[in-house]
């Protein structure tokens, strides 16, 4: 990561600290309510904890560029994912220790007897209960994403004004203008973000629309659509990042979809993406038509070469469709003339499947490349590499000297693939800083 | 891998530290300290 990346990242992860903490901090400061026993007062700062992490969860998943770009998106989603559990550990912390210390509580879920500002606690609750089951168990329910992402946002929006409602009418801790004044501004904040998301973001989309201009079918059952840009420059991105795809509805319709570019990047005016039919969105990419109306959101991702430049060799590891961000590497990197050593180690069910097999072949001339391809079901007279990627093979075909800091290795395939690789690569003395996943698992 | 080990530490860290916030707070607000 270099050194403006590394400064921003900070910056972004003090404020981070800041906003957590502030509410709760903010408790301590100025005229107090009277005090009540330990285990009552407890329950009431983890929730006051809880509902800080939860309101930032807002900016986390707003796609501002600036917060993004120092760390990646797929590391953002992540860190949402454990943050938000986090959040509702405390938040949950809040009623449970009151109905163990003070059974009495308990009498506060009858929603018909409740006063107001338990059932606005309550119900903040069961929203925030079912934000959480249908977040993580959302395949399982077999919940279909866009579904899912609009549920997503309307229960998180509920849970989140409810459990300020639930602060405001209980009035503890809220007892003078200016803490009034600062949950406000937290709100107003929490609905700007979604303003920007829901309002400013597809504005600036429909703006700046694009059109299909193929749809030519790869091996692999993938697809690579191709488009370009009506009425503006295009998009410059760094190879191995992603866009936003929207297809088929207008960019107010939250429908869209993350692939990475498959295009090299030095063709702003002409990107293209190569996805796989995977069901929902993916099978309706080869009915696309030459001159349909389509909107990105992007460039997004700390994935890619450019951000390791000061590598001497590049290892590229993919598996299935991930080969799609190391081919607009290596496309990238064919079109700067670049004679940096390189090395694709790249898995597959099937010779056949195998996406970009051939423009891999044409590309190994143009650049000083090293192909490796590994099929889990070989052709009889296959003499390359078969089954999975191991740490015995990496070993055999990672380059010798492994100096640190002097190659940079790019990982992207399925989770397991992933998780294998990552796990050799370590057991390999390659430093952690060495190497870079992308993961696409973002729900 | 590292930037999620990061990410990783960075929640166990803001945990802790409201936690640790939230504790302050009760045995403050109890009349403990």
């Amino acid at each position: 990561m270099n050194r403006n990346y590394r400064y921003r990242g900070l910056f972004w992860i003090g404020t981070l600290i800041v906003f957590s903490v502030a509410p709760v901090v903010l408790m301590l400061v100025g005229p107090r309510p009277v005090g009540k026993p330990f285990w009552r007062e407890l329950s009431v700062a983890l929730g006051f904890s809880g509902l800080a992490l939860m309101s930032l969860q807002f900016a986390l998943t707003a796609r501002l560029h600036s917060v993004k770009e120092p760390f990646g998106s797929d590391i953002v989603y992540f860190f949402h994912h454990k943050i938000s559990l986090l959040a509702f550990g405390l938040i949950l912390a809040h009623p449970l220790s009151l109905f163990i210390f003070y059974p009495s509580t308990l009498g506060l879920l009858n929603l018909a007897t409740a006063p107001w500002r338990a059932r606005a606690g309550v119900v903040s609750l069961l929203a925030l209960i079912g934000l959480i089951v249908f977040s993580v168990y959302r395949k399982q329910l077999k919940i279909e994403y866009n579904r899912w992402r609009i549920w997503h946002g309307i229960l998180a929006i509920v849970a989140t004004l409810l459990a300020l409602g639930h602060i405001f009418l209980v009035g503890n801790y809220v007892n003078t203008p200016w803490k009034r004044a600062l949950w406000i501004v937290y709100a107003i904040a929490w609905v700007g973000m979604l303003l920007y998301m829901r309002v400013i973001r597809p504005l600036e989309m429909l703006s700046h629309p694009w059109e299909v201009e193929e749809v030519k079918a790869e091996r692999g059952l993938s697809w690579t659509l191709t488009l370009k840009p009506v009425g503006h420059a295009g998009m410059q991105f760094m190879p191995g990042q992603f866009a936003w795809l929207t297809a088929w509805n207008s960019p107010f319709a939250d429908t869209e979809n993350p692939f990475s570019f498959s295009s090299s990047a030095e063709s702003p005016a002409r990107v293209s993406f190569t996805i796989k039919q995977l069901g929902d969105f993916t099978a309706t990419i080869k009915d696309m038509k030459p001159g349909q109306r389509v909107y990105l959101d992007g460039p997004f991702g700390a994935f890619g070469i450019d951000r390791q430049d000061h590598a001497e060799e590049f290892v590229f590891i993919a598996g299935g469709i991930g080969i799609t961000p190391m081919m607009s590497m290596l496309k990238t990197l064919a079109d700067r003339a670049d004679q940096r050593p390189l090395t694709l180690i790249y898995a597959g069910r099937t010779w056949d499947e195998l996406t970009f097999r051939e423009e891999l072949q044409e590309l190994a001339h143009r650049l000083n490349l090293k192909l490796y391809f590994v099929l889990e079901r070989p052709p009889e007279d296959w003499d390359g590499e078969t089954g999975f990627v191991t740490h015995a093979m990496l070993d055999r075909l990672l380059p010798e000297d492994r100096t640190p800091n002097r190659m940079e290795i790019f990982i992207c395939g399925p989770p397991p693939m992933m998780n294998a690789v990552e796990k050799a690569l370590l057991h390999l003395n390659i430093p952690l800083e060495d190497f870079h996943s992308e993961r696409f698992d973002l729900v | 891998m590292i930037r999620r080990k990061y990410a990783n530490g960075l929640v166990i860290g803001l945990g802790i530290l409201l936690l640790l916030l939230s504790i302050l707070i009760a045995l403050s607000q109890s009349g403990v300290l």
